[in-house]
C-alpha cells in the first residue's frame, strides 16, 4: 500500500513535469520502483516487524496478459491468507473463522489510478536519495520520504538496483524511530508462476466463490451520501473510498470512510449504540497503528490509521453528525 | 428463603463492580447460604450480558454449581501458596531486566548518537537496512510500539481488530507488502 | 482495589466460594467468546467449564498485571484453539457470493447449530429487554443507560445525573429488576 502510494507521488511528478520537493535522479527511481512491483513475477519471503513482533509472510505475484494476481501468507501462528486477483481481494482468516470478499472499484488503487494519487501526495512529502546497502542478498538504493508536517508518518525504501522492485520498507516517525518494516530475507525474480501457486490452502475445497469476477463495480452504486461530517483532516487527506459493511447473520451494520493524502491514510468507523459490547473511548495503539474511539450522538465512533497518535485523536474529536438543516 | 431489598440492591451493585466496605462479605455469604439470591445474581447479570450481547441463551446457567464437585476435589490455596511463587519467579526474571535494559541503553546511546549523525549529515539511524546494521534489531525494539492494543477489555481489542483488518483492506492498494499487514496482524 | 481484585485475592487465600462468584460473573461471556470457536453449545459448555479449572490452577500465579477477565479471556481462547487441534475440527462449508462485496462471513455466525429457532429466540429477548428500558421512568432509564451502554461507574453517573452515589445504585438495581421480571416472564420460572 505505502509502496505503491510513494510510487505513485513519484510517477506524478515525472508525468506532471512538476517538480516539488524531489530530485529527477529519486524521481525517475520511484517510477520504475513503481512499475517493477506491479509487471514482476516474483517469489519470496518477508518479514512484517513491529517492536519485538516479527511475522514472516510469503509472497507470489504475477502479471501477465490477464492481469495481475497475488498471495500472501503468514508464515507465523494461525495460518492466514490474501489472495488478489486484479479487483478482487479475498481474505482468509484463521479456522476459517471470517472470509471477507472485496470488490475494489477499478481505478482504485490500480495503475491507472497514479496520476490521481501522485498529485494528492506530491506538497506533502519530501523525496530524496538515501544511501546504498543489502536487502536479501541483493544491492539497493535508498530513497527518503520525508513528512512536511507532524500529522503524518515518514518512510525510507531500499529499492532493488537491478530489478528496481523494493525490497525493504521502513514506516519512521518525527524523531527518526522506525515504527514497522516490511523486509525481504529471500526473493526469486522473474520466474515462471503456476496456477497452483495461487490457490488458497487454508480452507481449502471449503469454501467455493460464486460468480464472476470479471464484472466491473459500478463505483458509483457504492457512493452514498453521508450523514457525517468529517470536522479536520490534515492537509492533503481526501475521501478516497466508503463502504457500509453488514456483518452476516448479526444485526451490525459498519459503515467505513477511507481517508489519504496519497501515502497515508485513516479509517472511520462508525456505528449505532446498539449495545455496550466494548468500545473504545479515547486513544489505542498496536503496533505503528493508532486508534480513537468517542461517542457521538448514539454513535460509536473510531478512527484507526498510521498516522500519529494526535493526529486520529483531532480528526475523530472533529466528528459530528449533519443535521437535517445541513442536509 | 427471602432476600430483603437492601441485599438485592448489593447483588446488582455487585454486577457493576461497585460494591463498597464489608459488602462484598455480605454478598459472599448470600451466595453460599441462600439459593434464591444466587438465581437472583444470576439473572441480573444475564440482563446485563444481554445488553452486551455476549451471552447464551440460557439465563440459569451456573457453570459455578455444575463445577462445584470438581472445584471442592481441587487444591485450597492459602497466601504462602502465591507470595512463595511469586518470589520464585522475581530471580530470573531480575537477571533478565538487567540484560535487557543493558541492550536498550546501548540501544539508546546509538540512537543518541544516530540523532546527532542525522543533524550533521542528514542521515536517518532508520535507514540503515536490516540486512547491514549488527544492533538494528534492538534499536527497533527499542523504539517500536506494542503488538496488542492498550485497552482494558479483550472485546474491545477485538472490536478494534476487525475495524483494523477492513482498514487495512480498504485502505491498501498494490505493491508488495500492500496486504501484509492485514496477513501480519491476523486474530489474536 | 477492584471487587476482582478483591476476589482473586481472597481465592488466593483459600476461599474458593470467591471464586465461584467470578464463574457466575463471567460465565455467559466466556462461553460465548468459546461458542465462537467451539461451535456445539454443549461442546462449548465443556470447554469453559475446563477453561475456569484452567484458571482456577492458574490462579496463584496471577499477578494482577492485566484485568482479570483479560487473563480469564485469554485462558478460554487457549483453551478453545487446543480442542479445536486436538479435535481437528475444520471449518464449516461456506458459499460466498463475489457479487456480496459488502459483506465479512463470519464462520461462527454461519454455525450449524445456530437455528431460525434460537435466533428468534435470542432477537425477541434483546428487543423486550429495550423495551423494558424504554418504558422505565426517564431517571431510571438514564442511569441504566450511562451504565450498560456507556460504562460509566455510579459516581461518574451522580455527576451527570447530579445526585448521590446511592440513588443511581438504586435506580440501576430498580432497572435490573424490571429486566429480571421481563426475562422470567419470556424463559419461564425454573
Amino acid at each position: 500500500m505505502r509502496i505503491l502510494f510513494h510510487a505513485i507521488v513519484i510517477s506524478s511528478f515525472l508525468l506532471t513535469g512538476i517538480v516539488a520537493r524531489a530530485d529527477d535522479e529519486s524521481i525517475a527511481l520511484l517510477e520504475r520502483m513503481s512499475i517493477a512491483s506491479q509487471q514482476l513475477n516474483y517469489e519470496g519471503v518477508f518479514s512484517h516487524q513491529r517492536g519485538r513482533r516479527m511475522e514472516s509472510i510469503r509472497v507470489i505475484h504475477r502479471s501477465d496478459e490477464q492481469g495481475v494476481v497475488e498471495r500472501l501468507i503468514s508464515l507465523n501462528g494461525m495460518p492466514r491468507e490474501v489472495i488478489r486477483n486484479n479487483d478482487v481481494v479475498t481474505c482468509f482468516y484463521p479456522d476459517g473463522k471470517r472470509v471477507n470478499v472485496n470488490r475494489k472499484p477499478l481505478g482504485r488503487g490500480f495503475p491507472s489510478d497514479l496520476l490521481n494519487r501522485l498529485k494528492s501526495a506530491e506538497s506533502y512529502y519530501e523525496v530524496s536519495m538515501g544511501k546504498q546497502g543489502r536487502v536479501a542478498g541483493r544491492s539497493v538504493q535508498g530513497l527518503r520520504v520525508k513528512p512536511v508536517d507532524k500529522f503524518r508518518y515518514g518512510y525510507f525504501f531500499w529499492v532493488d538496483k537491478e530489478s528496481d522492485l523494493l525490497l525493504q520498507s521502513n514506516l519512521i516517525d518525527k524523531k527518526g524511530n522506525v515504527l514497522e518494516t516490511f523486509a525481504f530475507s529471500s526473493i526469486q525474480l522473474n520466474i515462471e508462476i503456476d496456477d497452483d501457486l495461487l490457490q488458497p490452502e487454508i480452507v481449502g475445497k471449503e469454501i467455493v466463490l460464486k460468480g464472476n469476477s470479471s464484472q466491473p463495480v459500478d463505483s458509483a452504486k457504492t457512493n452514498k451520501p453521508s450523514k457525517w461530517n468529517i470536522g479536520w483532516l490534515p492537509e492533503g487527506f481526501s475521501l478516497t473510498a466508503q463502504q457500509t459493511r453488514k456483518f452476516k447473520n448479526k444485526k451490525t451494520t459498519v459503515e467505513q470512510h477511507v481517508y489519504s493524502d496519497g501515502l497515508s491514510s485513516v479509517s472511520v468507523f462508525i456505528e449505532e449504540i446498539k449495545a455496550s459490547h466494548g468500545h473504545l473511548r479515547g486513544g489505542s495503539s498496536k503496533g505503528a497503528t493508532n486508534a480513537f474511539g468517542t461517542i457521538v450522538d448514539r454513535h460509536y465512533v473510531t478512527v484507526v490509521g498510521e498516522v500519529p497518535a494526535h493526529t486520529v485523536e483531532r480528526i475523530g474529536s472533529s466528528i459530528q453528525m449533519v443535521t437535517k438543516d445541513q442536509l | 428463603m427471602a432476600i430483603s431489598v437492601n441485599e438485592h440492591e448489593l447483588l446488582s451493585a455487585f454486577i457493576d463492580g461497585e460494591l463498597q466496605g464489608g459488602e462484598l462479605d455480605i454478598v459472599l455469604n448470600l451466595l453460599a447460604t441462600n439459593p434464591e439470591a444466587r438465581k437472583r445474581l444470576n439473572r441480573y447479570q444475564f440482563g446485563s450480558d444481554v445488553l452486551h450481547e455476549h451471552y447464551v441463551v440460557n439465563p440459569d446457567l451456573d457453570l459455578a454449581q455444575d463445577l462445584a464437585n470438581t472445584l471442592a476435589a481441587e487444591s485450597t490455596y492459602s497466601a504462602t501458596d502465591t507470595k512463595e511463587k511469586v518470589t520464585a519467579q522475581i530471580i530470573p526474571l531480575k537477571q533478565n531486566f538487567w540484560k535487557q535494559a543493558t541492550g536498550l541503553a546501548l540501544a539508546a546511546s546509538i540512537s543518541a548518537v544516530a540523532v546527532v549523525g542525522v543533524m550533521n549529515n542528514s542521515q536517518y539511524q532508520a535507514e540503515i537496512p536490516l540486512a547491514d546494521a549488527g544492533n538494528n534489531n534492538i534499536q527497533q525494539v527499542a523504539s517500536a510500539g506494542g503488538q496488542r492494543w492498550t485497552v482494558g477489555e479483550p472485546e474491545v481489542a477485538e472490536q478494534l481488530n476487525t475495524y483494523l483488518v477492513d482498514h487495512n483492506e480498504y485502505a491498501g492498494s498494490n505493491g508488495a507488502f500492500s496486504y501484509a499487514r492485514v496477513v501480519s496482524h491476523g486474530y489474536e | 482495589m477492584s471487587v476482582d481484585q478483591e476476589l482473586v485475592q481472597r481465592v488466593q487465600a483459600g476461599d474458593k466460594k470467591a471464586f465461584d462468584l467470578l464463574i457466575l460473573k463471567y460465565q455467559q461471556r466466556i462461553v460465548h467468546v468459546i461458542t465462537g470457536f467451539v461451535h456445539d453449545p454443549v461442546e462449548a459448555l465443556d470447554v469453559a467449564q475446563e477453561a475456569f479449572i484452567k484458571a482456577y490452577r492458574a490462579i496463584p500465579r496471577f499477578r494482577g498485571d492485566s484485568a482479570f477477565y483479560t487473563w480469564l479471556y485469554r485462558i478460554a481462547i487457549n483453551t478453545a484453539k487446543n480442542h479445536l487441534t486436538a479435535r481437528a475440527r475444520r471449518a464449516p462449508l461456506l458459499d460466498v457470493d463475489i457479487e456480496d462485496a459488502t459483506y465479512a462471513y463470519e464462520a461462527a455466525a454461519l454455525k450449524d447449530f445456530d437455528t431460525p429457532e434460537s435466533n428468534l429466540v435470542r432477537d425477541e429477548l434483546e428487543q423486550a429487554i429495550h423495551k423494558v428500558i424504554a418504558s422505565l421512568p426517564e431517571d431510571t432509564a438514564t442511569a441504566i443507560r450511562l451504565r450498560e451502554f456507556e460504562g460509566m461507574s455510579y459516581e461518574e453517573i451522580s455527576v451527570v445525573m447530579e445526585c448521590p452515589i446511592g440513588t443511581v445504585r438504586s435506580r440501576i438495581f430498580r432497572a435490573r429488576e424490571a429486566i429480571e421480571a421481563k426475562v422470567e416472564e419470556m424463559m419461564g420460572a425454573e
